[in-house]
């Protein structure tokens, strides 16, 4: 053995014992072990060795030796229809209804077997040596087609279990029976060919035959009688009903040379020794010597009741020269004997051709013959136990008496064969080093097929591991389902979410004044009442606030600063949802504008109906003022665009509102005297309510107002945001809701009759009641909490 | 019967109208806001044509001089684009108009809120606490802490804990926690401002019923 090894992946040079190699890790021993012995492998191009098959048949598998028992089979047939073939042609002028087989012989001659050729002397064809190689082939191949007899084979006689399925000497396996059948036939090509018919032809076989086929019903064969009828009287036979094969071999008898049936003489077997096939050679030693129990199947053992029975009916027929009738001859048998057969022969079953109680004359000459190519008993029975017999034949009872009991000593004992010794041919199915042979299994190859077109046969089919057989009855499979009682109560615990995923669900029908309604229409009634009171009555009860907010203190100072007469932009950007805040917190810082400096007021507005609400506001709010538009204001109306009309108002707002509401020129008028530019004004005061409108006016201004001051005057809710700009200066004052516009009214007086002053008591009373109802709503939740926090702690 | 008193009228009828909105929606309620709406829209429509498009379109087209008529070609030809988006297979036609009145307005806005909103908010805060007034460096750090845990409160980032729950990092939690407080404060007083202008404007409407009626 090698100390290295080479990669058969990468090439790698590695030590032997190494089980991966070392540079790419593939391994390098195989995970089975080297096949040995006779398991051994065969490398291609290497020659199987020859060997003897015949002794190892009995250890090959089932289906195998079926295969080749098949395959013998259809070579028997083909012997059959060369028999057929060579006694039609040797028949010069038979009746009609052969004639046909004659002239059919004559074109079928290259079909002719060898050892029919050999037998009568003419040389044999390779092509049936070819179709011998080629039935050898599948019989190896294990195809069963040749089992299967042709349509033609059909039409032939001799059934296909008679027929000879090799036709080579040394292969010749045909069974005993079939050797006595044509041995017993007198009109056997074969004897007639060999010249020596008189002797070839025992009287003991023909008298013998008739058993086999005693059953056969001749009576509708009419076109037979006259054929049989010569041999019949002529030997003794009686025939009502002979197979097809046998009518083969009746129709040669017309040929044969009416033998004496009394004869004792010694074939003449060993004159011919030379010519004669094997199969015939062990024919003539094998019926007398192994009378019925090594050469002779079961099925004719049992038509042999038993081996002692034959003694008392067989003498007669070779001493009496005449034809053996048993008293239990059949009706047709009868009827057919010669007047001078004697009927009083006891009963009992046919007298087997095959009896130990043959003439001993033949034995000597056919004892070589059958020692030198005859099969051992062993493989005959393997032949026929595997065989399907014909259904004349199944009728006959199977003899209790083995044909192994007589077998060789060298075929009893298994262990003569040595297991490595191999047929070549099964050496060659062996698998080369690629692939690795299974091992099949021998129990299973002896199953036996009931049904189906196999039925009858053993091993065909092997068997699949996995697949059991079918059995008689197939298992009973309960159909209760297999839960636990866990997954049962899953299970159920899952039907019970889709029923309720499923099922309607009843609504709760609301009660029509509900708790939370009931208290909304509370707050609400309490404090319209106490709005309504406060404001119905006119009560001044809750005093302006006295701190003014920053931002409104801011926004005062920055009206004052405002010169007389100056003019000043207001901005109204509110909705009309919004007027009344609005108005109550600008009402106090414009009056106090007016009052205080009189200016000259230019209105515009970003919203639609901020003009509307400007005119409005003027006419009421300010109604006291008696400014007249036009000339103490001018009313520019809607500034469309939005954002961008505010930034084009702030950069050019005589371009961009020329008019006023009634289509004047807005700029010529007296409130816009000396005004071109939004830093012309003295102050911009916006009156908003929402940040968004605020915070435009505001940004858009910022680089363009100049020093101009910048008021808000904005809703409460918008108040808070626009602080930061209050904060950070860039708006000077802001008057947010009515809060800041009470600051505003503390600085222009508080004056009773002022907005603010008529509603700073509902307005207080509203955020008292507003915080009231936050501390209820507050003790009331506390109080719900502490209850449900108890209840926890109780449970 | 004056003009006025028929106007108080309706619009005592109306305010009740919308009053009734106490307990729910009802028919009552739905016909004073369709009337509001529709007023409102058909006195924008005439406003608009009276103030805008008569002075500024129409009259200067038909009596302006040539070139007040070629310049307000652009804008009539765009008016009319915009016009076409009230047909679905003409609509991109309006498309022009509408860009350049987002980008104009876009850019309009994002320079206003730069110039008036961003620095000036950004130098009055910084300029807080360079205040020597105590109550202006207070306010300035109250409104630095607000801002600041304001927006640590809208920071979402977490990670997972050892226990697999999600959890934000502690210094976050705190100051999440801390601008949470701010924003209640902010929509405490939003709320209290939304609040004081509805009480205002009832109180209005209420001194309006008084007045009707001769109550007040």
């Amino acid at each position: 053995m090698a100390d290295t090894i080479k990669c058969p992946v990468c090439g790698e040079i590695n030590p032997a014992d190494l089980e991966f190699c070392q540079n790419c890790q593939s391994r390098l021993q195989p995970l089975t072990g080297p096949l040995r012995g006779e398991n051994a492998p065969i490398s291609p191009g290497q020659a199987p060795t020859k060997k003897v098959t015949s002794e190892l048949e009995p250890i090959l598998p089932q289906w195998l030796r079926n295969a080749r028992q098949q395959a013998r089979r259809s070579a028997e047939e083909e012997a059959a229809r060369a028999e057929e073939k060579q006694k039609t042609k040797s028949v010069p002028s038979g009746p009609d209804l052969l004639a046909g087989l004659a002239s059919q012989s004559q074109e079928e001659e290259e079909d002719v077997p060898d050892w029919l050729a050999n037998i009568t002397g003419s040389p044999a064809k390779k092509k049936k040596a070819e179709a011998e190689d080629a039935q050898v082939k599948f019989v190896e191949l294990g195809r069963d087609e040749m089992a299967e007899p042709s349509p033609s084979d059909d039409e032939n006689a001799a059934p296909s279990w008679m027929t000879p399925q090799e036709p080579a000497p040394e292969r010749d396996e045909l069974s005993d029976w079939f050797k006595q059948a044509s041995a017993s036939a007198s009109s056997f090509d074969a004897s007639t060919s060999l010249g020596t018919a008189p002797e070839a032809a025992p009287v003991e076989s023909v008298s013998s035959e008739p058993e086999p086929f005693s059953n056969f019903d001749t009576s509708n064969s009419d076109w037979l009688k006259p054929e049989t009828a010569p041999l019949e009287e002529a030997s003794g036979i009686v025939h009502r009903e002979t197979p097809d094969w046998l009518k083969n071999l009746d129709t040669g008898a017309p040929v044969v040379p009416p033998q004496p049936p009394t004869s004792n003489e010694p074939p003449a077997q060993t004159q011919a020794q030379g010519d004669v096939p094997d199969w015939l050679k062990s024919f003539g030693a094998e019926t007398p010597s192994a009378p019925s129990a090594e050469g002779v199947p079961d099925w004719l053992n049992a038509a042999a009741p038993s081996r002692e029975e034959p003694q008392a009916v067989q003498p007669e027929a070779p001493s009496s020269g005449e034809t053996s009738v048993p008293s239990e001859m059949p009706d047709w048998l009868a009827s057919l004997k010669p007047a001078s057969s004697q009927p009083s022969e006891p009963s009992g079953p046919a007298t087997p051709a095959l009896t130990p109680e043959e003439p001993p004359a033949k034995t000597p000459s056919a004892s070589p013959v059958f020692t030198e190519d005859a099969m051992s008993s062993a493989d005959v029975d393997a032949i026929f136990s595997s065989m399907q017999m014909p259904d004349w034949l199944t009728s006959v009872a199977p003899s209790a008496q083995t044909s192994e009991e007589n077998l060789p000593p060298a075929a009893q004992s298994e262990e003569a064969i040595a297991p490595v010794e191999l047929p070549s041919w099964v050496q060659a199915m062996r698998p080369v080093e690629a692939a690795l042979p299974e091992s099949s299994s021998g129990a299973a190859d002896s199953e036996l097929e009931t049904r189906g077109p196999l039925a009858g046969l053993h091993g065909v089919l092997p068997s699949v591991p996995g697949v059991a057989t079918p059995s008689s009855k197939p298992k009973a499979h309960s159909i209760k389902l297999n839960a636990s009682e866990e997954q049962q109560a899953h299970a159920a615990l899952l039907e019970q979410i889709l029923a309720a995923e499923t099922s309607p669900v009843p609504m709760k029908a609301g009660s029509v004044v509900s708790s939370q309604r009931v208290l909304r229409w509370l707050i609400t009634v309490l404090l319209g009442i106490a709005l309504a009171g406060a404001t119905f009555v006119g009560t001044q009860i809750f005093p302006l606030p006295a701190d003014v907010p920053i931002e409104t203190s801011n926004a005062i100072a920055a009206v004052e600063a405002v010169p007389p007469d100056a003019p000043v932009l207001v901005v109204f950007d509110y909705e009309p949802s919004t007027v009344g805040e609005m108005e109550a917190s600008g009402a106090s810082l414009m009056d106090h504008l007016l009052l205080l400096k009189h200016p000259r007021l230019t209105l515009i507005s970003t919203s639609a109906t901020g003009s509307a609400l400007a005119e409005r506001f003027m006419s009421s709010v300010l109604v006291n003022r008696s400014y007249q538009r036009g000339v103490q204001y001018v009313d520019l109306g809607y500034l469309p665009g939005g954002l961008t009309g505010v930034y084009g108002f702030t950069q050019s707002p005589s371009l961009v509102m020329p008019y006023d509401v009634d289509q004047g020129a807005a700029w010529q008028m007296p409130p816009l005297q000396n005004v071109t530019r939004l830093s012309d004004f003295a102050a911009i005061i916006i009156m908003t309510d929402r940040l968004e409108s605020g915070r435009v006016w505001i940004e858009q201004s910022a680089l363009t107002r100049g020093n101009a001051s910048l008021i808000l005057i904005s809703s409460a809710q918008a108040g808070p945001m626009f602080l930061p700009y209050v904060d950070a200066g860039q708006v000077n004052g802001m008057v947010a809701g009515l809060n800041g516009a009470a600051g505003a009214e503390q600085a222009n007086g508080g004056q009773p009759d002022s907005v603010v002053r008529r509603y700073w008591d509902a307005y207080s009373l509203g955020l008292l009641f507003a915080v009231v109802m936050i501390l209820l709503g507050g003790l009331w939740n506390f109080a719900l909490g502490l209850r449900d926090r108890r209840a926890q702690e109780g449970s | 019967m004056s003009l006025d008193f028929i106007f108080g009228i309706i619009a005592f009828l109306l305010t009740l109208m919308v009053f009734s909105y106490l307990i729910g929606d009802n028919l009552f309620f739905r016909i004073a806001i369709y009337i509001f709406v529709g007023v409102a829209a058909g006195y924008v429509a005439a406003v608009a044509f009276r103030q805008v498009i008569l002075p500024d379109l129409l009259t200067p087209l038909v009596y302006g001089s040539s070139t007040e008529k070629i310049t307000l070609a652009v804008p009539l030809l765009l008016s009319g684009f915009l016009l076409m988006k009230i047909i679905p297979s003409t609509s991109r036609i309006g498309a022009p108009a509408m860009a350049v009145l987002a980008g104009v307005g876009a850019a309009v806005a994002v320079g206003g809120a730069v110039t008036g909103t961003l620095f000036p908010q950004i130098g009055a805060t910084v300029d807080a606490f360079a205040s020597p007034a105590a109550f202006q460096f207070v306010n300035a750090v109250i409104v630095l802490v607000g801002v600041v845990f304001t927006l640590i409160y809208f920071h979402f980032g977490a990670r997972t804990a050892s226990d697999g729950s999600v959890r934000r990092f502690g210094l976050i939690e705190i100051g999440a926690f801390v601008g949470s407080i701010f924003i209640a404060i902010t929509l405490g007083t939003l709320f209290a401002g939304v609040y004081s202008a509805a009480l205002t404007a009832f109180i209005e409407r209420l001194h309006f019923f008084g007045t009707f009626f001769g109550l007040g």
